[in-house]
C-alpha cells in the first residue's frame, strides 16, 4: 500500500509539474458562456468585454482545483483596479454544496454554476481544472490544464500582456 | 436417439466439470517471452473475468471483489502485467500494456478455462485491452469470437492523444473497429461524465452494444485511490455487485439500457 501511495504521490506531482504551463489556444472561436452565479444572476462572457477574463472549470471534489484556489484569490488581489475578472465555473455540483464551500473558503471571485454540463461541453473540458485566458475582445489566447500557482510572475505577466496598452 | 442425447448431455457435463475443476495456472508464458504471474479465484460458473489491475493485484478491493465473485460462481484471474514489465504500480502504467500480450492472454484464458471471458479494466488500461481484444478477434474464426463475451470498463480513457482543452478530442481507431459488448461504469465526479454519451456514440458506430451507468459521488480510480472518500470506499465495497450487474447486461439479447 505504501508503494502505491508513493507512486500516486509521484504521479500527482509529476502531473502538477507538467500541467502548469500555459499553452497557446488552438481551438476555434470562443464558445458561448452564459451561466448563473450562486445568487441566480446570469453572467455572459460578452458582459466582460474590455477585461481579461480567466475562465476556470473546477469542482470541490478535485484536489488540484482546491489547491489553486488561494493562488487565484491572491491573483485577484494583485490585479485589483486592473481590467481583469475571474469566472470560476463549477462542474455539475449543487448550489448548496458549492455555496457551503465558497463560504468556508471565503472565495471573493465570481463562481458560476454549470449543473447540466453545458459549459463543459461547449468549452470542451476534459480535465479538472481547465483554465482559459480570454482577452478584452473576447478571444481565447491561452489554456492551462491542471492546477497552477496563478499569482506567480509568469502567469501575471501573461495576463497583463493581454490587457490594453495605456 | 434418447440414448445419444443422454450420452451427449453426460459428455457435456463431464467436460464442464473438467473445466470447472481444472486449477488455473500460477503463471502465463506468453509468446513474446514474458512470464506473467497470475492470481486466480476459481469458481464453477461458465464466466471468467480477466481483470487487469493497476497495482499488481494486491488491492484490497479487487481481491475482496474476486473472492466474493468466486462465491457467486464467477471466476476471476488477475494477471500481474505491471510486475511482468517492471512498470510502476500506477493507473497510468496500464497504457503501456502491449496489446499483443493482451491478445495472447485472452487466448490462453479461453483455452485453459473453457469459459467465456469478460475483460475488466479501468482508465488508461481500456485502450491496450480493447486493442488486444481486437487483435485476438482477428486471429480466430468467427465461430470462436463469442468466447470473448464482453468488456467492463471503469472510467475508460480511449483518446488517441491526451485531449487539449477547447479542442475536439479524437478517439483511438479501435473504438470504432472493435466488435464487443461493452459496459461502462463512469464516476459522477469526473469531467468524463459529460463525455460518456459522446464515447458511447463512438463505440456504437462499430455496431457494438454499449451500456453504461454513472456511479454517484465517486471519482475516477475510486477503488484504488489513496485519498478515497467514505462514499468511494462504500462504492468499492460494492464492486462484486457492480460486476454481476454488468455481466447481466452483457448477456446476449439484452437491450435494457442503464440510467
Amino acid at each position: 500500500m505504501k508503494k502505491i501511495l508513493a507512486g500516486l504521490c509521484c504521479l500527482f506531482f509529476l502531473a502538477a509539474a507538467q500541467a502548469s504551463e500555459l499553452k497557446p489556444w488552438k481551438g476555434g472561436p470562443t464558445p458561448p458562456l452564459a451561466l448563473q452565479d450562486l445568487k441566480g444572476k446570469t453572467h455572459k462572457l460578452e458582459d466582460y468585454r474590455g477585461k481579461v477574463v480567466m475562465v476556470q472549470f473546477w469542482a470541490t471534489w478535485c484536489p488540484p482545483c482546491l489547491k489553486e484556489m488561494p493562488a487565484m484569490q491572491r491573483l485577484e488581489q494583485k490585479m485589483a483596479g486592473k481590467p481583469f475578472a475571474i469566472l470560476a465555473v463549477n462542474m455539475g455540483e449543487t448550489n448548496k454544496d458549492v455555496s457551503e464551500f465558497v463560504n468556508k473558503m471565503k472565495i471573493g471571485f465570481t463562481v458560476l454554476m454549470d449543473e447540466e454540463g453545458n459549459g463543459v461541453g461547449a468549452w470542451k473540458v476534459f480535465v479538472a481544472p481547465s483554465t482559459f485566458l480570454v482577452d478584452p475582445q473576447g478571444n481565447i489566447h491561452y489554456t492551462l490544464q491542471g492546477g497552477a500557482e496563478w499569482d506567480e510572475q509568469e502567469y501575471v505577466k501573461a495576463i497583463t500582456g493581454l490587457m490594453p496598452a495605456r | 436417439m434418447a440414448l445419444s442425447r443422454l450420452y451427449a448431455s453426460g459428455l457435456a457435463l463431464l467436460l464442464s466439470m473438467g473445466t470447472a475443476l481444472a486449477a488455473p495456472p500460477p503463471s502465463l508464458s506468453l509468446s513474446s517471452g514474458t512470464e506473467v504471474n497470475l492470481r486466480s479465484y476459481p469458481a464453477q460458473g461458465d464466466t471468467l473475468l480477466l481483470w487487469f489491475a493497476c497495482d499488481e493485484g494486491h488491492s484490497a478491493h479487487e481481491t475482496r471483489a474476486a473472492q466474493a465473485l468466486a462465491g457467486k460462481g464467477v471466476e476471476t484471474w488477475l494477471p500481474d502485467m505491471l510486475d511482468a514489465h517492471f512498470l510502476p504500480m500506477l493507473p497510468s502504467s496500464l497504457k503501456e500494456l502491449p496489446p499483443g500480450e493482451i491478445s495472447d492472454i485472452i487466448g490462453q484464458a479461453i483455452k485453459a478455462s473453457g469459459k467465456k471471458v469478460v475483460l475488466v479494466v479501468g482508465g488508461h488500461g481500456a485502450l491496450p485491452i480493447l486493442e488486444g481484444a481486437h487483435a485476438w478477434q482477428g486471429q480466430v474464426s468467427p465461430e470462436s469470437r463469442p468466447s470473448l463475451a464482453g468488456a467492463i470498463l471503469f472510467y475508460p480513457d480511449l483518446y488517441s492523444v491526451p485531449p487539449a482543452p477547447g479542442v475536439e478530442a479524437q478517439y483511438h481507431p479501435v473504438v470504432t473497429q472493435i466488435r464487443l459488448p461493452i459496459f461502462i461504469y463512469q464516476g459522477q465526479l469526473s469531467p468524463g461524465r459529460w463525455w460518456l454519451e459522446h464515447l458511447k456514440m463512438a463505440l456504437s458506430q462499430g455496431g457494438n452494444r454499449v451500456q453504461s451507468m454513472v456511479l454517484p459521488k465517486v471519482r475516477s480510480h475510486f477503488y484504488v485511490r489513496p485519498d478515497a472518500t467514505p462514499e468511494e470506499n462504500a462504492m468499492a465495497a460494492r464492486l462484486p455487485e457492480l460486476m454481476l450487474d454488468a455481466l447481466k447486461q452483457l448477456e446476449p439479447n439484452r437491450t435494457e439500457a442503464q440510467p
